[in-house]
């Protein structure tokens, strides 16, 4: 199953507008986010300033050495006691985890807490996900119902669906109108398993 | 409690002749309604599960009005216990009054918007205006009109009306009082980035977000935003102080009927399985860095309990998706403005003299509607709006709301038409005398009461011999 929703969670994500890479093996996390930067912020925004949230299981891998080999001037981990609103508009690129991926809609859901941020997936022009394929649920209904089975819901949790997005100007489409312009995910971890057990 | 909405004082025919003179909102809303419609069905088309959901969610809407009180109290205690506060406003100068009350308290001299009918509705930033506290749209097409001291010509494209050069040039007189660069051309990327870093300054100085809603969940206590801009989360994330404004008719009872609701504005309106960003709140910030330490919900009636129990209950099922005026031949002509009230095409036809018991939109229904039924095979909350307009329109008869000339004009119409040589002898009197009246092959005008009838109409002349007169001279006689 969870190969099937990586599809169609990739299907609909980039139909939307959204960059999608994949990193079936952790081991190559590092070249992968090296191309998801090369797209997403590349020459568009040199020597980019990043603002990271991830969860706490994520922290095993060193985004900080990652992130400036790609191409970041600056990377500051999120820290409740500093000015996080400035410190987030000052940057180009968000990094942060997320909660679940619904394939259905291509939507990414994440959420605030007291450890982690959401204004690093609206304040900076650039937000790039990055997720484990456990993540990928069929729908967001199921996915919203997972959340509240967790008791007492996240003060906020957002679902992203796409790039920031306005069609108010003659009907035009314009992508980055107050959120992100550029929106990439990376999925890491085998969706082949999975399959193989099904159809074993 | 008769509720209280904003009317523009112009009279029907001189607001219809406006639209329908404005060659950019026509455009723009042919483009738009088109995309919209056709992506509603692009989506149904491709998931057709999604119906089951609407059908669920139509269940639970009309369930939750039916249990209103219950559901306002049980979603108050929630979010309570959250650490927000609710506020209750029964009318909309008391929505606005809790508003500023909340402004004041925490000594607020700038809000941030997100778009929200309901805050049209109740006018609210002029109330904050008058209170000396400067407010701002942040959606870009509320952005341009409320630049432009104008209200919007359709719920999801408010400044369709408005072209490029004209918001240029609003950008620009708006960047020499912000003492900003404007904008280099008139793209429309241009503009939007304009938009962009004009407003980013504001979001970060704001002392207050204000935005509306577009579901309630009473178990969770939770308020749900759609957008596609996602200046509703920045509103929502980086002001100290939130307020949401709610009119009661969002709520629904529990977190299930919002997983079968939660796509149904955006499939339907605009033809995505998800607006870009929905973001569901459900409490005060978990901490300093962002997000709201103070988090207000203002419940507002203003003439929406009125509705209940009467035949026009489901009108409070309406999701404001706008797919009724994507498809009404009406709204994609004369757009939003000429119906003279916030809510346009058929739902605010039917609404506007509804929560105003027709103090405010009494000739919407008579005027704005050709019964073709568009609007109720689209809506998909099933709302009888056809239906209502019918009913709206004997309501107006039975209060005598039309003009007497025009009651009298039917009332004959009626009676010479009820009988075949009442029929035959109208045909009569038109051939004889509508020689006078035609331009190009069609009839375009008539005497006395009819007058009025041919003001925004043509039809074919009567013919030289109907068919019925064919008949009766070949075969009449015969067998
Ligand atoms: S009346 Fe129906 S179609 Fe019209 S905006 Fe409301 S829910 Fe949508």
């Amino acid at each position: 199953m969870t190969r099937e929703w990586r599809d169609t969670f990739r299907e609909r994500w980039v139909a939307q507008g959204g960059h999608f890479y994949e990193a079936s093996d952790p081991k190559a996390l590092d070249k992968v986010l090296k191309t998801a930067w090369t797209d997403l912020v590349g020459a568009r925004f040199p020597a980019a300033r990043v603002v990271i949230s991830l969860p706490a299981d994520l922290n095993m891998w060193p985004w900080d050495a990652w992130l400036r080999e790609a191409g970041a001037s600056e990377v500051v981990p999120w820290d409740p006691s500093r000015d996080m609103r400035a410190l987030a508009a000052a940057a180009e690129v968000g990094v942060t985890g997320a909660l679940w991926l619904a394939a259905e809609t291509g939507t990414v859901a994440v959420a605030g807490g007291p450890l982690t941020g959401l204004l690093p997936t609206v304040l900076p022009p650039v937000h790039l996900v990055i997720v484990g394929v456990d993540a990928l649920v069929p729908t967001v209904q199921e996915g919203l119902r997972a959340l509240y089975a967790e008791d007492g819901l996240p003060p906020m949790v957002k679902l992203i669906s796409g790039p920031s997005m306005t069609a108010d100007i003659e009907g035009t489409l314009v992508v980055g109108v107050h959120g992100p312009g550029q929106v990439g995910v990376i999925l890491y971890g085998n969706t082949e398993n999975d399959g193989k057990k099904e159809s074993a | 409690m008769i509720g209280k909405l904003p009317s523009d004082a112009r009279p029907w025919p001189e607001r219809r002749d406006a639209g329908l003179a404005n060659a950019t909102m026509r455009e723009t809303l042919g483009l738009v309604t088109r995309r919209f419609s056709t992506g509603k069905r692009r989506v149904f088309l491709e998931d057709p599960a999604q119906d089951q959901a609407r059908r669920a969610g139509v269940q639970a809407k009309r369930a939750a009005i039916a249990d209103l009180d219950r559901l306002i109290a049980q979603f108050s205690s929630a979010v309570e216990a959250h650490g927000g506060v609710v506020r209750r406003a029964a009318t909309a100068e008391e929505a606005v009054e809790a508003v500023k009350a909340i402004a004041r308290q925490h000594q607020v001299q700038v809000v941030v918007k997100s778009k929200s009918m309901l805050t049209e509705e109740i006018q609210l930033n002029h109330g904050l205006e008058a209170a000396g506290i400067r407010v701002l749209e942040t959606d870009l097409g509320e952005y341009i009109i409320q630049r432009a001291h104008e209200t919007p010509s359709h719920i999801l494209a408010p400044a369709a009306h408005k072209n490029r050069a004209q918001i240029r040039s609003l950008f620009e007189t708006d960047a020499a009082e912000a003492g900003l660069r404007p904008p280099p051309s008139d793209a429309a990327e241009t503009l939007t980035q304009y938009a962009r870093e004009r407003l980013r300054r504001e979001f970060l100085e704001a002392g207050m977000g204000v935005t509306g809603a577009n579901f309630g969940v009473a178990e969770t206590g939770t308020v749900v935003l759609v957008t596609n801009e996602g200046n509703a989360d920045l509103v929502a994330s980086l002001p100290r102080v939130l307020v949401t404004v709610m009119g009661i008719e969002k709520l629904v009872a529990r977190w299930e009927d919002l997983t079968l609701l939660i796509q149904q504005p955006a499939m339907n309106g605009i033809g995505q399985r998800l607006s870009a960003y929905t973001t569901l709140i459900s409490g005060p910030a978990a901490s300093a860095a962002e997000g709201p330490a103070a988090w207000y919900v203002v419940l507002v009636d203003n003439g929406r309990s009125r509705l209940r129990q009467t035949v026009f209950e489901d009108v409070l099922s309406c999701i404001r998706c706008g797919a009724c005026l994507n498809v009404c031949p009406v709204f994609r002509q004369v757009g939003g403005h000429a119906y003279g009230s916030v809510y346009s095409g058929p739902i605010g036809v039917v609404e506007t003299p509804l929560l105003t018991d027709f103090q405010v939109g009494a000739e919407l229904p008579s005027v704005a509607c050709t019964m073709c039924h568009a609007c109720q095979e689209a809506c998909p909350m099933d709302i009888r709006l056809a239906e209502h307009i019918v009913r709206l329109r004997q309501e107006k008869v039975r209060r005598r709301l039309n003009p007497p000339s025009l009651t009298a004009s039917y009332h004959w119409w009626s009676r010479l038409w009820s009988t075949p040589e009442g029929y035959r002898r109208s045909l009569r009197l038109a051939r004889a005398v509508q020689g006078l009246y035609r331009r190009q092959g069609r009839l375009v005008n008539a005497p006395g009461l009819a007058r009025g009838w041919f003001q925004t109409r043509d039809m074919p002349p009567v013919a030289k011999e109907t068919f019925l007169e064919w008949w009766a001279r070949h075969r009449g006689g015969a067998s």
